[in-house]
């Protein structure tokens, strides 16, 4: 196991782990925020895109001379007139498991996916931009479209690329224990099929962004990106330019999500601006975010559990297969994250899983909250309903009796993974008391009496976060010779409220207020190097550099103090805004020290002037959270419409940094997963058309139908960070849906219906409840055969 | 054509093409960048404003329509130094994230409690139907627009008694930060 790190004692009279309210508040209450769209520079143009009309189709030809004739027009570009001037756009590395594709950033001679950029238009105004986008004809020649993922991995598939040898993007292996022995020596096998279908992020602001290029050749993007580093070396690689001359600027940004990655769009319009000398903006429509944006999740699921009769899972098989869509990056690979979350909390001695992820002429997949984990953490938790259903167990019983014990801990899991710290019968015993369980029990048999569809489930998940021993997160400490406190933060905020729980962090370790420490972020030029913002990272990394960079600073200060007071550095605290030499009553203000920081002559010997310090945090293995949520529904009879009437989340996120934002979090990401079980689903046609393309097509929930909640937590410290966090962003999207699912599947269970499909629409639970009554009505020896096998032992 | 309307209380005039839609009209003509755009199906609500004192989705309302008549956007509810209870609420309860939604979000509440200063979540959850919000689950919208109609109701005005003071010296610091 990797060493772990020394963790921060918390100051109970401190102000980290209170409710603080947000710093960043002011603005966006009075609507002086600044998104993108907001900033308006001199001169500035606007562009427009031409977007395929066919999933897979040759072009043919593209008349643009309509286009620029037209009024207000300054600019249209196609791949032919940028082809030489920029590189293709970055794909995975050639690896044995993942396949590399080539994509130009306006298509040249192939489009893949309906709504892949073909053209741009740059104009004077919005209105001519899109007029001029209009006016260009594509003439496009149809190849077979390959859309369903699981058919695209057959043999004699049409292929996405002719160049490729077939349609697998990634594949990926791994097993643990003797599987074989495990399922010989089960009484039952248990075999469960699922879909998770795509999903679109619907982050509130659209994806956009200004570019402008100025006499010194630096370009800079302003641009709703959740990397800006990243974004940074993806400009310059495509465009061709040494990184220091692009700047990359992140400002406001409304919600992320994980779909505000790289986008050839932003390419081109940088390509753009550089080629007229004047700044372009671009901010897409709704509809362009449904067509050409990422899109989540994906997965088709088949799962086999070799069960003993009391319930214990002695062995699992996972095939996973992912709908990849037409190009790849690194969210291919997602997939190896759901086979190797998928043994969840449990303690299954023998494991072997396979994921496949298929290129289709879709739309590239890509992260959406959780990335991989909703997946995995669905996978099991309906598996082990199933079980329960199957063999008649207590579906709360069965889970307790497989938890991998918090004994365990560092738990090495079938998966592969080694989970940091976790106690999972605690939090579900917990839970069930805080939740009043009994109650909801007592509840349900009373309305099952009255005849009443309700159903209630408790699920426990765990997750991944942090990921950063490979893969740090930046942060920069200042004190100014004023006495100012300024955190630059590599990880940047859309939505999660960065500034108060960092300001929190410092305010307690140089014994200032939190609002004397200022923040910013999202300027590649104001830090030399950051990583993304997701993943539930940003407290769990990007607060420990925060922490440490702080920690350094403090030491530089109090190495000061220290000479100005005539003591020694051990014994000298910082607080009220002072530092203070215990016992000796001698004290110097904060502000002292920082100005003396910045006079040479009179710092200790050899000390550089100045108070900055910078930090590259990488812990030594990434964080587990982990929690029970649970869940009452109720199916309406009639119109198979599901109501929630209970809904209570006990999670485990090592220590809270600020608890109303936890919170926040925690609702926002449960309402999404809660979505992701009833309402949402991307549709494409048999040809690849996109059918859920507006917000009136795609429904994400509204106020006047999404339940309250009640939320809960343990408290597990990690070991792999100073914090002891363990990362909240993505717990809510990955525990709602399937707690909901399975509550359904127990509110029907008079119909003996299994859920395999998401989202459960009215439509769907229906017709799961007439399969129900046409099953009952059939004479018994004709009742289709379970999923369940039964061994003679 | 020539269009003129009262936004804020502040007569605005401009040359505008006939199919401008108020949205764009009050972002780009008043340059007032608070009223958000989300979508183009009038689905989100981001753009939410008052006309004449009545909710609108302002992307659903031509500007020429609005010729003559009030406008009200966030901006004008409130600034940093002079926030209404509303804003002040959802401040306190934490009842935004990213902040997109959030000028639409609190135009519809403040229009709820003047029709009703003592809704209930069903009657708050019905009146923000119109407005999506993707990051907070609405648990603490609503949480928030409860604690606008208390404070309303008991002519509390922390958030006033703060910028007297900010004003008068005692309190320093950027605006709204130690209400
Ligand atoms: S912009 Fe979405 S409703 Fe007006
Ligand atoms: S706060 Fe982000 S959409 Fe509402």
């Amino acid at each position: 196991m990797a060493s772990t790190v020394q963790s921060l004692a918390r100051n109970e009279e401190g102000v980290l782990g209170k409710p603080m309210t947000r710093m960043e508040d002011p603005k966006f209450i009075t609507g002086t925020g600044k998104f993108i769209d907001d900033i308006r520079l001199p001169g500035m143009l606007r562009a427009a895109f031409v977007r395929a009309t066919y999933a897979h189709a040759r072009i043919l030809h593209i008349d643009i001379s309509k286009a620029i004739g037209c009024k207000g027009v300054r600019l249209v570009l196609t791949a032919a007139e940028i082809a030489d001037d920029i590189a293709e756009v970055p794909s995975v590395g050639r690896s044995k498991v993942a396949t590399a594709t080539h994509r130009q950033v306006l298509a040249s001679e192939e489009v893949n996916f309906v709504g892949e950029p073909v053209a741009l238009v740059v104009a004077d105004d919005e209105r001519s931009a899109r007029e001029g986008a209009e006016l260009i004809e594509v003439e496009y020649d149809q190849l077979p479209p390959v859309v369903d993922p699981e058919k695209a991995l057959e043999k004699g598939s049409p292929k996405v690329h002719s160049y490729l040898k077939d349609n697998v993007g990634y594949h990926f292996e791994n097993s643990f224990g003797d599987v074989k022995k495990a399922f010989a020596a089960a009484e039952h096998v248990v075999r469960v099929d699922l879909e998770f279908p795509r999903l679109n992020a619907v982050p509130l602001e659209p994806r956009d962004i200004i570019a402008s290029y100025d006499g010194e050749g630096i370009l800079t993007a302003w641009v709703a990106s959740q990397s800006p580093h990243e974004m940074r070396s993806d400009l310059a690689s495509i465009l061709g330019m040494p990184m220091p001359k692009v700047r990359v600027i992140v400002s406001d940004m409304g919600g992320g999500f994980g779909q505000k990655g790289f986008y050839p769009e932003y390419a081109s319009v940088c390509y753009a601006a550089m080629k007229l000398g004047r700044p372009v903006k671009w901010v897409e429509s709704r509809a362009e975010n449904f067509l050409a944006a990422s899109q989540g999740r994906g997965q088709t699921q088949h799962v086999e559990a070799a069960v003993t009769k009391d319930g214990r899972i002695l062995g699992l098989k996972v095939k996973v297969i992912c709908d990849g869509g037409a190009y790849s990056d690194w969210s291919i690979s997602m997939p190896e994250t759901t086979v190797q979350m998928s043994t969840g909390t449990y303690d299954i001695g023998a494991f072997s899983g396979e994921a496949f992820t298929a290129f289709t002429n879709k739309s590239p997949i890509g992260a959406y909250r959780g990335a991989s984990r909703p997946e995995a953490a669905y996978l099991i938790e309906r598996t082990v309903n199933v079980i329960a259903k199957e063999l008649k167990l207590d579906p709360v019983k069965i889970r307790l009796k497989n938890y991998v014990p918090r004994t365990k801990f560092p738990y090495h899991s079938a998966g592969g993974l080694t989970y940091d710290s976790g106690d999972y019968e605690g939090n579900m015993r917990a839970a069930l008391k805080l939740a009043k369980y009994a109650d909801m029990l007592r509840y349900q048999r009373t309305a099952r009496a009255r005849g009443e569809l309700v159903g209630v489930a408790a699920i426990t998940y765990v997750e991944v976060c942090g990921f950063g021993s490979g893969y740090p997160q930046t942060a920069a400490v200042t004190v100014t010779d004023q006495g100012d406190v300024i955190v630059t933060s590599g990880t940047t905020p859309h939505g999660q409220g960065h500034w108060t729980p960092f300001a929190q962090i410092v305010a307690d370790e140089l014994g200032v207020e939190p609002k004397e420490v200022l923040f910013r972020s999202g300027d590649t030029n104001s830090l030399p190097w950051s990583t993304i913002t997701a993943g539930s990272r940003s407290a769990v990394v990007g607060g420990s550099a925060v922490l440490l960079a702080t920690r350094r600073v403090k030491e530089k200060m109090t190495k000061i103090a220290a000479k100005t007071l005539g003591t020694g550095t051990r014994r000298l605290t910082f607080s009220k805004g002072k530092i203070y030499a215990e016992g000796s009553g001698k004290k110097v203000s904060f502000k002292e020290v920082a100005s003396i920081a910045y006079r040479p002559t009179e710092l200790p010997e050899g000390m550089e002037a100045s108070l900055y310090e910078y930090c590259a945090f990488a812990p030594p293995g990434n964080t587990f959270p982990f929690g029970t949520h649970l869940a009452m529904v109720e199916v309406d009879k009639e119109t198979g419409k599901v109501k929630i009437i209970k809904y209570v989340a006990v999670d485990d996120i090592g220590k809270v940094l600020n608890p109303l934002i936890v919170d926040g979090q925690v609702q926002g990401g449960v309402l999404q997963g809660i979505s992701q079980a009833l309402l949402e689903g991307i549709v494409y046609d048999d040809n690849g058309q996109l059918v859920t393309s507006t917000l009136s097509d795609y429904h994400i929930p509204v106020a006047d139908t999404a339940p309250s909640m009640e939320c809960y937590r343990t408290e597990t410290p990690s070991p792999f960070n100073p914090l002891g966090a363990k990362g909240v962003g993505e717990a809510g999207t990955i525990a709602a849906t399937p707690v909901i699912a399975n509550a359904v599947e127990d509110a029907l269970s008079p119909f003996e219906a299994t859920v395999e499909k998401l989202p459960l629409t009215p439509s769907y639970i229906w017709s799961l409840m007439r399969a129900g009554r046409d099953r009952a009505s059939e004479p018994s020896g004709h009742r289709k055969a379970g999923r369940l096998t039964r061994r003679s032992t | 054509m020539r269009v003129q309307m009262e936004i804020n209380g502040i007569r605005t005039e401009s040359n505008t093409d006939a199919t401008t839609l108020l949205s764009d009209f009050i972002r780009e003509e008043a340059g007032l960048t608070g009223t958000h755009a989300g979508c183009d199906t009038s689905n989100c609500g981001a753009c939410t404003v008052l006309l004449d004192g009545r909710v609108v989705k302002s992307c659903t309302v031509l500007a020429v329509q609005a010729a003559g008549r009030k406008v009200t956007t966030i901006e004008g509810l409130g600034d940093a130094n002079d926030l209404s209870p509303v804003q002040y609420a959802f401040w306190k309860k934490h009842g935004l994230q990213c902040g997109f939604c959030t000028p639409g979000m609190i135009v519809s509440a403040y229009a709820l409690l003047q029709r009703n200063p003592d809704p209930d979540e069903e009657e708050i959850r019905n009146a923000l139907a119109g407005n999506l919000c993707r990051c907070t689950g609405y648990v603490k919208i609503v949480e928030s627009v409860r604690y606008a109609a208390k404070l309303t109701r008991e002519g509390k005005t922390p958030f006033r008694a703060a910028a007297r003071r900010r004003k008068e010296g005692e309190i320093h610091g950027p605006p709204g930060e130690s209400l």
